[in-house]
């Protein structure tokens, strides 16, 4: 995990640990990750518990720092699958709203851009010897994605306070690093 | 011209012991490639670039490989009793390499790594980590957990698991039988979902339609977002669910049709069947959402 990302995720600990009386919105937004970020496992925070698996050497670090961004998303947008209780759908509908998730969604997209970037950067010799068919593939993934992404941005722009666009905006920015990481297992 | 090892008798098949209504009826024939002892938790790295995988979990502490292996490629088998590597030496620069076929007969338990080209993958009774480039994967039976990946290729999910993830790009997703955790996307291929067990599951894709037709357990939480994909929910008509759906540009149509929303706002719907006993979130950009009861 580069430092950059160690210090983000050192703030949002800090921001989850902090006293919330004042934030009923952060107070309410997925305990499970709280816990798991008092337990010191934040590393470990996914939409579902995700076992070991096997990973290219090469991509390592940057898979590391992408799961950095994503324990970010995961305030975001996975909240409601760390929890099996069914949280009322009106209370995470006042969080969506509130001016704290908006930031928390902000933030999240903010760090998948960089991170998507990071790993673009990395993987830019990887993607230059892929097989034909695999390279044709992943071109067609990416543009379908950043078309989306583009659509999206461009609402977002016309609509700023939508909490739907945020959330659709950083669910695409999770694909297309799943697809960065594909180019990364293809290699 | 290529030579293909011959195969060998069947004997050594039905001295493997797999049998089973469920499982897949045995090769009758195979060359054996290679066989040791492997420890129940092993970890098991597969390589076949093109042809086919074919893997067996079964109740032994042995590993047996069976198949037939192009002349000018090289099979290979290594490791230790607690993890082992196999499969078909990559030859670098080979735009089409020759087609192998690997059976693999492993301890239930082990843990693989299978890792394809354009070679197909199928597996009963495995748990672990199935990539390929453009190979069709088909996972089936019981697993710990499962992780799928296909760029191109179509992967079918029949398992029962306790979690599962999958992801594919232009080709399709189906998944069916028993799992409870599921994360599954695609990004312009179908996601088709039947199952009546899931308790927890995110759906995503980008351009692809996601289809989902299954009961909803009470407490279970359920995330789908495309989009432009359509979004179609096939539920029973006495599901008890809280559904929240909302599409920026899409249209909703709601075929339970004797409900109220609880909620309307423009291209936005909540709804309450039953009790409200699970939720469920839907979110497109410009995708239609479609909620039907099952008939």
């Amino acid at each position: 995990m580069t430092r950059t990302n160690r210090a983000r995720l050192d703030r949002y600990t800090a921001e989850l640990r902090r006293p919330v009386d004042g934030d009923p919105a952060l107070d309410e937004l997925w305990p499970a990750i709280r816990s798991r970020l008092d337990r010191g496992t934040a590393g470990e925070t996914s939409v579902i518990p995700r076992p070991a698996r096997r990973t290219p050497a090469v991509t390592v670090t940057a898979i590391v720092a992408a799961m950095a961004a994503a324990i970010v998303l995961a305030f975001t947008l996975a909240g409601v699958m760390n929890d099996r209780s069914p949280a009322p759908m009106v209370a995470v509908a006042t969080n969506a709203d509130s001016a704290a998730a908006l930031r928390a969604i902000d933030d999240s997209v903010r760090a998948y851009e960089e991170e998507t970037r990071i790993l673009l950067d990395r993987l830019e010799l990887a993607r230059a010897v892929l097989p034909p068919q695999a390279a044709h593939a992943v071109d067609h993934d990416l543009a379908v994605v950043d078309s989306a992404i583009a659509e999206l941005n461009a609402a977002i722009e016309r609509h700023p306070s939508d909490p739907s666009l945020r959330r659709l905006l950083a669910a695409s920015y999770r694909q297309k690093l799943d697809v960065l990481q594909r180019i990364a297992n293809a290699g | 011209m290529r030579f293909v090892i011959a195969w060998a008798g069947a004997a050594l098949v039905t001295a493997a012991g797999v049998g089973g209504a469920q499982r897949p009826a045995p090769d009758a024939a195979g060359t054996v490639l290679g066989a040791r002892r492997l420890a129940k938790g092993a970890s098991v790295k597969i390589f076949n670039p093109a042809g086919s995988v074919r893997l067996i979990g079964w109740a032994r502490d042995s590993l047996l490989v069976r198949g037939a292996v192009a002349s000018d490629d090289r099979f290979y088998l290594a490791g230790t009793e607690n993890g082992v590597k196999l499969g078909v030496e990559d030859r670098a620069g080979a735009e089409n390499p020759d087609a192998c076929e690997l059976v693999v007969y492993l301890p239930a338990g082990a843990q693989v790594s299978v890792k394809t080209a354009s070679a197909r993958i199928a597996a009963y009774d495995v748990s672990g980590w199935f990539y390929s480039v453009s190979g069709a994967i088909d996972v089936s039976g019981t697993a710990s957990s499962l992780d799928v990946e296909s760029m191109t290729g179509a992967v079918t999910i029949g398992a029962e698991s306790p979690w599962v993830r999958a992801r594919t790009g232009q080709g399709s997703l189906r998944i069916s039988g028993r799992p409870q955790d599921v994360d599954a996307s695609t990004i312009s291929g179908l996601l088709d979902v039947t199952s009546d067990a899931i308790l927890r599951a995110q759906f995503t894709s980008v351009t692809g339609d996601i289809r989902y037709a299954g009961a909803l357990a009470p407490g279970a939480v359920f995330d789908f977002s495309s989009h432009s994909g359509v979004v179609t929910l096939v539920l029973p008509r006495d599901v008890s669910a809280t559904l929240a759906l909302s599409s920026v540009n899409g249209t909703i149509e709601n075929g339970f049709v004797s409900t109220h929303p609880a909620a309307l706002e423009r291209r936005s719907e909540r709804v309450t069947l039953g009790h409200g006993e699970a939720s469920v979130t839907v979110r497109t950009f410009k995708g239609a959402i479609r909620l039907r009861p099952r008939r």
